[in-house]
């Protein structure tokens, strides 16, 4: 399955991004639901009052029937300006059986497939190392048509996955030099420690964003038996070396970790109401956009 | 189960060499991952990850190392197979010069061959058979063969030769061929001579198939043909003795003729009677030449009614002296009057020089040894201590003599060698090249008072004690002159133009430092043969002529040998019952050849590294798709 792929492609048409509290500053077509008047023309229900609501969609009816104080809520149809973050950091690369960058980089031309087939707005962010004199990502220009779709692989296919892993710094260098937040879809393996990947995701949702979090894991970092049984392992990024046996034993304290870090990471999304998804290249690409990232509420049938 | 090859069985070490690279690639080889915080949990073994734990890929490669090795060891099954095989027979086939006696029209040669090759004939088409040829040594004419005609072809080519034979060596060369590969063959002896004569076992002889041929006795032969003629005689002084024998079962008349260079000089009628010899004398030849003796009328064996001798012409013969010491100038001098022919001059060891000898010439060296090669036949007397030839150890007075090689020429016809009188003796090393002739005792061990040897193409005498001043020409010391003298007559160089005798059935030796390349020689019969290797068998009897670019001789062969010539003998004692030849079907023979099943293992190695590659391209388009 690749891209240019028609069949799937044409799967990809019943997609959309599902949106809950992006905002977008043009009319489009991106149902937004639970906004107020300004935004939307279409009743969609009731929300009960909160102090701050603006009391000029208080429905009065209601309130001399029931005694209640419920504001109307609508539908608006707006532009939203998607942000897809790709982690290009040296841990993408491996374990290479995995395939996992270029997984990774399926992963976000699906998506923007699909967002470019709502003719909403896209960016593309690739998070780099910092150097000296250079931005620490590299960012295509906002895309707003279909049409525009077919530069996205060749944009991608540039991304070689090298360096430490800088979210924070790549992440806030961008969100600084852009007025405009939007959906930030992340995604990386999240492999870090969990500070480095908490406050980019808190900056992100601090300046508006709707942040939802993809993490892609390899097959053989679920299941490291498939890697190996025994030998030195070596840390691309931070170029440790440690010598392991893989009995039972310690594959078990090896799962336990990687749950514990993959919990730690759901909890803290959960807890500061981020999207999170987690997929593995063990799955095909189509059915990960088809039923896993739909399952987990980050794409949803039209 | 076994192995043809072991020494392939070193290979095996590869193994070795195959765990010491996976131990270093997994020391060296490292698996990247994303990140070592999730193995941190993990308690961190590196003694137990640097073991040598085989995998599966080990596994297949040690698996496919021990297929290639495998094969390369041959190994082989035993394998149980019936054969048909045929019976064996040696044919050993007399091809002496009795065997040239006429019986009636044909020849003893012939009846022999007939019966042989109706053995050959009536044998089956599976039957193997050895072919040996028997003069004075045998001689394999062809190994076991079943093509029947071709040994029938074989035998058409044997022809009898005037030499003597030993057909018990033949049948021992038989016998050890007979019971070869585990198969008993039947041995077929074909001959005129009688059962008696083999000096064989009886057990052995029980086994022989003896087909004898020939029942006449009528020969009469020239035993023996002597020329007494020394070197320094003259051709009128010489003398000549025929020996003639009647080996017929009756008196014979005959008349013997003796021809000087094809002239008719002696002739005499005589009659002999059965089984008796008689002898000729002759002497007073006018001139040198070649010598004949001839026996006549014909008789059933010719090849012994004829012998040649030579009868030389005396040649000046110069003993060249070379000796510190006068007094032993004057006693040579005495002693070189009283020999014709041979003429002494004396040279001062300052004075000598090799270039003024002549091959011919005998150089006496006393109390000196050149340090230069001498090209003459020399003999070195009480040679000086540090001299270049002879290592001298040590001096001795008064030794006894011990031991001598009594058959060695100069010592022949010598009695009482213990009377030679040794006063001063030098204690020699003995030389590689060289032979102890008389020899004595010391501390040293044996050592030798008088020894021979060739050195650089000419003969060497050494006599380590001195000769003092009147020591040769004392009446007393008879032995020492008559030692002296048989000395110089070894050491006489052979005239070229002399021919050489020899005996038929003997081989003649080319002269050391000849090349044979080029050299022929033709047969008494007109025949031409290279000389190769330097040496040439002398096969018929009568007049060989050696030719070469630089060297040129002629011998004379004859046959003087009893046992040929004696073609009626009589079976000593009662005969042996003679074995009759046996024609069997062939026989079903189980035996077990090795199987070598080397290939498969190379067949199994190919299937097992296609199945890796298969494998591995499966990995590979896998890892492809993702």
């Amino acid at each position: 399955m690749s891209i240019g792929d028609l069949a799937f492609l044409k799967q990809l048409d019943r997609l959309r991004v599902r949106v809950r509290t992006a905002r977008g500053l043009r009319p489009g077509e991106t149902p937004i639901p639970r906004t107020s008047q300004a935004w939307g023309i279409e009743f969609e229900s009731y929300k009960d009052y909160t102090p701050g609501d603006d009391f000029r969609y208080l429905d009065w009816h209601a309130l001399g029937r029931l005694d209640q104080l419920v504001i109307k809520v609508f539908t608006a149809e707006r532009e939203i300006l998607y942000h897809l973050f790709l982690d290009t950091s040296a841990s993408m690369r491996v374990p290479t059986v995995d395939q996992k960058f270029p997984f990774a980089t399926k992963l976000v031309a699906a998506l923007s497939y699909i967002v470019l087939a709502n003719n909403d707005t896209l960016r593309i962010i690739a998070l780099t190392a910092p150097e000296k004199g250079q931005r620490p990502f590299l960012a295509t220009p906002a895309f707003r048509h279909h049409a525009r779709f077919f530069r996205i692989p060749a944009f991608l296919a540039t991304l070689t996955p090298v360096g430490k892993t800088y979210l924070r710094e790549s992440i806030q260098a961008y969100i600084n030099q852009t007025k405009e937040p939007g959906v930030a879809i992340v995604i990386s393996d999240f492999l870090v420690e969990p500070p480095q990947y908490e406050e980019p995701l808190l900056l992100l949702r601090a300046r508006g964003y709707e942040v939802k979090a993809v993490q892609v894991l390899g097959a053989a970092e679920l299941v490291p038996t498939r890697l190996f049984r025994r030998g030195k392992l070596y840390d691309v990024e931070e170029h440790g070396e440690r010598w392991i046996t893989l009995t039972q034993a310690h594959l078990q304290q090896y799962q336990t970790a990687l749950r514990d870090h993959l919990s730690a990471l759901q909890q803290f999304c959960h807890r500061h109401q981020i999207l999170y998804a987690c997929v593995s290249t063990e799955q095909p690409p189509v059915q990960v956009i088809t039923e896993t990232l739909t399952r987990a509420g980050l794409l949803m049938f039209r | 189960m076994g192995i043809l090859n072991p020494s392939a069985l070193p290979l095996l070490a590869l193994l070795g060499i195959l765990i010491l690279i996976y131990l270093r690639e997994r020391w060296r080889k490292r698996i990247e991952v994303s990140t070592l915080l999730l193995w941190r949990a993990v308690r961190e073994d590196s003694l137990r990850v640097r073991r040598f734990l085989p995998d599966l890929l080990f596994f297949a490669q040690a698996l496919l190392l021990l297929l290639l090795i495998g094969g390369l060891l041959h190994p082989y099954r035993p394998l149980l197979v019936t054969t048909l095989q045929g019976n064996r027979h040696i044919l050993v086939f007399d091809v002496s010069a009795s065997m040239q006696a006429r019986e009636g029209r044909t020849r003893r040669f012939e009846l022999a061959l007939d019966q042989a090759k109706h053995v050959v004939q009536t044998l089956g088409p599976l039957d193997e058979v050895m072919l040996i040829s028997v003069s004075t040594k045998p001689q394999l004419v062809s190994g076991f063969t079943t093509d029947h005609r071709h040994l029938l072809h074989l035998l058409e080519t044997l022809t009898p030769l005037d030499t003597g034979t030993n057909l018990g060596l033949g049948i021992e060369l038989a016998l050890a061929q007979r019971d070869r590969e585990g198969r008993r063959a039947q041995i077929h002896v074909f001959t005129d001579l009688p059962q008696s004569t083999l000096n064989l076992p009886v057990a052995y002889l029980k086994d022989l198939v003896y087909h004898r041929v020939g029942r006449s006795d009528d020969n009469i032969a020239i035993a023996a043909l002597h020329l007494y003629q020394n070197p320094f005689q003259h051709h009128s002084q010489a003398q000549a003795y025929v020996l003639v024998r009647n080996y017929a079962y009756r008196t014979k008349s005959a008349h013997l003729s003796i021809l000087l260079n094809d002239k008719q000089i002696f002739r005499r009628d005589f009659t002999l009677p059965a089984r008796e010899v008689t002898s000729f004398s002759v002497k007073g030849f006018e001139g040198s030449g070649k010598l004949v003796a001839r026996l006549s009328p014909e008789d059933a064996l010719d090849v012994d009614n004829q012998a040649w001798a030579w009868v030389t012409e005396r040649r000046q013969r110069r003993l060249v002296l070379v000796s510190p010491v006068k007094a032993l100038h004057e006693e040579l001098d005495r002693v070189s009057r009283a020999i014709p022919g041979l003429l002494l001059t004396a040279v001062a060891p300052d004075a000598f020089t090799p270039a003024a000898l002549d091959a011919q010439d005998i150089v006496l060296f006393h109390q000196f040894v050149p340090g230069v090669v001498v090209p003459a036949n020399s003999l070195y007397v009480f040679p000086p201590p540090d001299n270049p030839l002879f290592p001298v150890l040590a001096e001795a007075v008064d030794l006894t003599i011990l031991d001598w090689r009594e058959a060695h020429e100069i010592l022949h016809n010598l009695q009482y060698i213990e009377a030679i009188p040794l006063k001063k003796t030098r204690i020699l090393a003995l030389p590689s090249w060289a032979q102890v002739l008389i020899s004595s005792r010391t501390r040293y061990g044996e050592v030798p008072l008088a020894l021979t040897g060739e050195k650089d193409g000419h003969r060497v005498v050494c006599l380590a004690f001195d000769l003092g001043k009147g020591t040769l020409t004392n009446s007393d010391n008879l032995t020492l002159l008559l030692l002296f003298l048989n000395t110089l007559r070894w050491l006489l160089p052979p005239d070229p133009a002399v021919p050489v005798l020899v005996s038929a059935g003997g081989t003649f030796f080319l002269p050391a430092g000849t090349v044979p390349d080029s050299i022929q020689a033709i047969t008494p019969r007109g025949q031409t043969r290279t000389v190769d290797a330097g040496t040439l068998d002398i096969d018929q009897v009568g007049e060989y002529h050696i030719q070469g670019s630089r060297y040129n001789t002629v011998l004379y062969a004859n046959l003087f040998d009893e046992a040929e010539s004696d073609i009626g003998r009589r079976e000593e004692g009662s005969s042996l019952p003679v074995s009759v030849g046996t024609t069997s079907p062939p026989q079903e023979l189980q035996h077990t050849v090795p199987q070598e099943f080397g290939r498969l293992l190379y067949y199994g190695a190919a299937m097992l590294l296609l199945v890796e590659w298969l494998y591995a391209l499966w990995r590979y388009r896998r890892a492809g798709a993702l």
